[in-house]
């Protein structure tokens, strides 16, 4: 649960919003997602103007889609449990 | 490359003299670095609870903090991850992450809780035993080979842990046995995950430095920068802790180890949740970090 992607999205979101990071980010690094947490001024401009910035639609639509993902997966779990 | 969001929709007046368009990585701006793992038993990454301390810790030290998405159990095993976090360290020490993210590192401190600090340690342990750091000698810069280019590579500046899993092995040490029914990590979780992130099929041994670096050589050890480790007396791991300080103070390595009470394993983000003797440790990370990052009181925010 806590390792699923909306989870970890609106924690940075929430995060951001309460503790006042001036940016708060997932990039890659050699390959590896990562979350870049500052609260340095001057960087946030780097990344504005070097990544495409995002709204919340995604954020909902990543939400949404997770959900019908887990009611999907919760089905798909019923008969190997009801079996052991 | 991930979706990207932003709260500054809006342009940054107090930005407009960073350098856009940099190209060459010696014009970027330097900064601190703190590389965090994240706990969760290698099957998950706590970063909703790391995340109200991790920018704490960057606004306090003026670092920017990086959390890696390392690979997870069931589907990675070792070493998988570790490789992941070797990759990235390279890749920020290199100079290669310079473009991405708008600066050079300046001194990098690696951090760590539970899996998080298994894979802090066997960081150090894998920059010696792969020398990629210049073992031979104790410059802190050494031009070497890595994935076919010539980089400098260093050790961390610091390492701090939080009741890391420094081993793997199934032995029963005294903390095990009476501290079995800690609510986060009980004994037979332990088995569980090592099982799971060295599978027994795989012949890897329990006892390899880089999976368990509670066993790495004290010819690696030696080399280990400042260390912190933070422990409590519910702690299953606790004695892991205790013995790898030891063996770490013994070979002259800046070692310490701080432990409370009334507080479960992994417990760094239990200061957000309001848990005093959290909070307090929070504050001495605080300024731990601000003592290893060499930063002057007058620069304190």
């Amino acid at each position: 649960m806590v390792s699923l992607p909306a989870v970890k999205r609106v924690s940075l979101e929430v995060s951001k919003l309460l503790k006042g990071a001036a940016i708060a980010k997932r990039i890659s690094i050699a390959g590896v997602s990562c979350f870049i947490i500052s609260k340095e001024s001057y960087l946030r401009k780097f990344f504005c103007e070097n990544f495409e910035s995002n709204n919340w639609t995604y954020l909902l639509i990543e939400i949404h889609l997770l959900c019908l993902k887990s009611i999907v997966d919760w089905f798909k779990e019923i008969p190997s449990t009801a079996t052991t | 490359m991930s979706n990207l969001s932003t709260i500054l929709e809006s342009p940054d007046e107090s930005c407009s003299t960073y350098p856009r368009q940099t190209t060459r990585k010696e014009e970027y701006p330097k900064k601190d670095i703190i590389l965090h793992m994240t706990g969760g038993g290698f099957f998950a990454h706590t970063i909703a609870g790391d995340l109200p301390y991790l920018i704490d810790w960057s606004g306090y030290t003026n670092a920017v903090v990086i959390c890696p998405e390392y690979a997870l159990l069931p589907e990675y095993t070792y070493p998988t991850a570790l490789n992941q976090i070797a990759d990235i360290y390279c890749s920020l020490v290199g100079g290669d992450a310079s473009s991405l993210l708008g600066f050079q590192p300046n001194r990098i401190i690696v951090t760590g809780e539970s899996a998080g600090g298994n894979l802090a340690a066997a960081l150090c342990v894998k920059l010696c035993m792969d020398d990629i750091v210049g073992t031979s000698d104790i410059k802190p810069f050494t031009k070497r080979k890595y994935d076919g280019h010539d980089i400098n590579i260093r050790l961390p500046d610091a390492i701090m842990l939080c009741c890391p899993t420094l081993n793997l092995s199934l032995s029963m040490p005294h903390s095990r046995i009476i501290r079995d029914s800690d609510p986060v990590l009980p004994s037979g979780l332990i088995s569980a995950i090592s099982d799971a992130y060295l599978p027994p099929d795989k012949k890897i041994s329990k006892d390899d430095p880089l999976a368990s670096p509670y066993f790495a050589p004290d010819s690696v050890l030696r080399f280990f920068p400042p260390t912190l480790l933070y422990a409590t007396s519910a702690d299953p791991l606790l004695d892991d802790s205790v013995h790898f300080n030891a063996r770490l103070k013994r070979l002259g390595v800046d070692s310490d180890l701080r432990a409370v009470h009334h507080l479960p394993h992994a417990y760094w983000g239990l200061g957000t949740a309001g848990f005093p003797e959290a909070q307090v440790v929070q504050t001495e990370c605080q300024n731990w970090l601000v003592r290893q990052f060499n930063i002057e009181p007058s620069e304190l925010r």
